[in-house]
């Protein structure tokens, strides 16, 4: 395509060569290049540091939410009540869904895997819980996976890119980097009241076992206790659907290492994961949010 | 078509996504407004950055604070919410700047590198770098250039858009954009002209071509 304006000394920066690099488009000029590759780094991603201030922006927002009416919801301080000793993801999935007392099966239907919502289903027979669950079921939902991601990223294994519930966290997120800060944030219930459950840090040696119960500590809502008393009877599946090579450098990493920063309060047992990757992908597949 | 080895850039916009957050966060859904932020934050710290690299977070954490109560009423698309969030920011940094006139509006080490201390800090603090430097790059431009072309780069506002916030025509705003991407063409010619090659752009620029 020709351009009037075009000259010789805009060294083949046309209009519509600026325009298209704005546009993210690839460079068709040498001269191009290094202006792309500028556009590109001003336009990289947002890292943890500079989301480093969600917990407290998210504190504002629900400050400046001042709706008479709504259901104080003790849930909404259920934080993280599970101790991971199995470290079977459907199980945390599933109670932490059950312990945010805010989901029906059906709430849930479109975001758990689909293992996962099978045993939801089996274990979701107790009548909904009775509390109200927000104005939107995305808020509960996504916090039921978060709460999943972080117990799984506390016992120290990755959660697979690949697996439906995190690429559901990774669009919801904005980005597989911001899952860790978005999850983070989200479950930092109030500035005040952060008694978070201590979580079992150690990692899982061996599969868990066919008795393999998690141990649910604190049990706001009957639906928990369901999950309690049933979670033995299918400990094995979904979990394949989060990690199958457990360790492996699949996940980048970089956000879930931020993740303690980004709450402004790390807790205990908050340490980051020691095996993550040193070296992440070059080029890691953002499949999830893409428009090319 | 991939850009840069990035998928998903920082200003990739998703209408749908954003049309259905910022419903729900008007209803008080604190995921929803988490979304929002985690979207929109970024892109309002490095406008910052170039405007005013000194005071970027606090500038941003004010600029929040102000656009919370109005969130409800808020109409429009996600060019339209950064928009509105950049002028909400512009405000305040004038506010910032009178209560504190106590440095200029020059280059400074912008306050994002605080903490790089991560298990894969290297490759990390590099693409931070790069993104600094760009950054500080476009702050050389004359401040009003600066500012429009880091609405177009960075918050990924169209011209139109860049027009309402800075109060000029359309046909300005893309002249002066286009007159300061050749300008940053020209300087990053003659870096890498030069036997240094210091920049971290420079290197990403390399390796694509390698």
């Amino acid at each position: 395509m020709t351009d009037p304006t075009y000259r010789p000394d805009d060294l083949g920066l046309d209009p519509w060569t600026l325009e298209s690099l704005l546009d993210g488009a690839e460079p068709t000029v040498d001269a191009a290049a290094p202006l792309a590759a500028l556009i590109a780094s001003a336009r990289r991603p947002a890292d943890a540091v500079e989301l480093r201030g969600a917990a407290d922006a998210l504190a504002a927002f629900r400050e400046s939410v001042t709706q008479p009416g709504t259901v104080e919801e003790p849930t909404r301080r259920t934080t993280m009540l599970l101790t991971l000793t199995r470290s079977k993801l459907v199980l945390c999935a599933t109670a932490g869904a059950l312990t945010m007392g805010a989901a029906s099966a059906a709430a849930y239907s479109n975001v758990l895997p689909d293992p996962m919502q099978s045993v939801a289903h089996q274990l979701i027979k107790a009548p909904a819980p009775s509390h109200a669950v927000g104005p939107d079921a995305t808020g509960p939902a996504a916090k039921g996976l978060c709460t999943a991601y972080l117990a799984h990223e506390k016992s120290g294994a990755s959660p697979s890119e690949s697996s439906v519930a995190f690429r559901n966290l990774a669009t919801a997120a904005g980005g597989q980097d911001n899952v860790a800060t978005y999850c983070a944030a989200l479950l930092t219930p109030t500035p005040s009241s952060t008694e978070t459950t201590e979580s079992a840090t150690q990692s899982p040696t061996t599969s868990a076992t066919e008795d393999g119960t998690s141990e649910v500590t604190t049990e706001p809502t009957a639906p928990a206790e369901q999950a309690k008393g049933q979670s033995t009877t299918h400990p094995g599946q979904g979990a394949a659907q989060w990690t199958e090579h457990g360790r492996t450098a699949t996940f980048p990493g970089k956000g879930a290492s931020h993740w303690p920063k980004a709450t402004g309060k790390p807790g205990k047992g908050h340490t980051a994961p020691t095996t993550a990757p040193t070296t992440a992908p070059t080029t890691s597949p953002q499949d999830a949010g893409s428009n090319g | 078509m991939p850009r840069f080895g990035r998928d998903v850039t920082l200003v990739t916009v998703d209408g749908d996504q954003f049309a259905a957050d910022l419903s729900a966060a008007q209803a008080g859904d604190d995921a929803a407004f988490l979304r929002l932020w985690l979207q929109t934050h970024p892109v309002l710290l490095r406008f910052l950055a170039v405007r005013a690299p000194d005071v970027a977070e606090d500038v941003a954490s004010e600029t929040w604070l102000a656009a919370l109560p109005q969130l409800k009423d808020f109409e429009g698309t996600e060019g339209g919410f950064r928009g509105w969030l950049v002028t909400i920011a512009r405000h305040k940094l004038v506010d910032v700047r009178r209560r504190s006139a106590r440095r200029p509006e020059v280059l400074g080490a912008t306050p994002m590198t605080e903490e790089p201390r991560v298990p894969d800090a290297a490759e990390l603090a590099a693409e931070r770098q790069a993104t600094e430097d760009a950054l500080r790059l476009i702050a050389t431009l004359p401040t009003d250039v600066a500012e429009m072309v880091a609405l177009r780069v960075v918050v990924g506002l169209d011209v139109g858009e860049v027009a309402a916030v800075v109060g000029k025509r359309p046909g300005t705003v893309r002249v002066a954009v286009h007159r300061g991407l050749r300008r940053l063409a020209a300087t990053l010619a003659e870096q890498h002209a030069d036997a240094g090659v210091t920049l971290e752009l420079a290197s990403t620029i390399q390796g694509r071509h390698d």
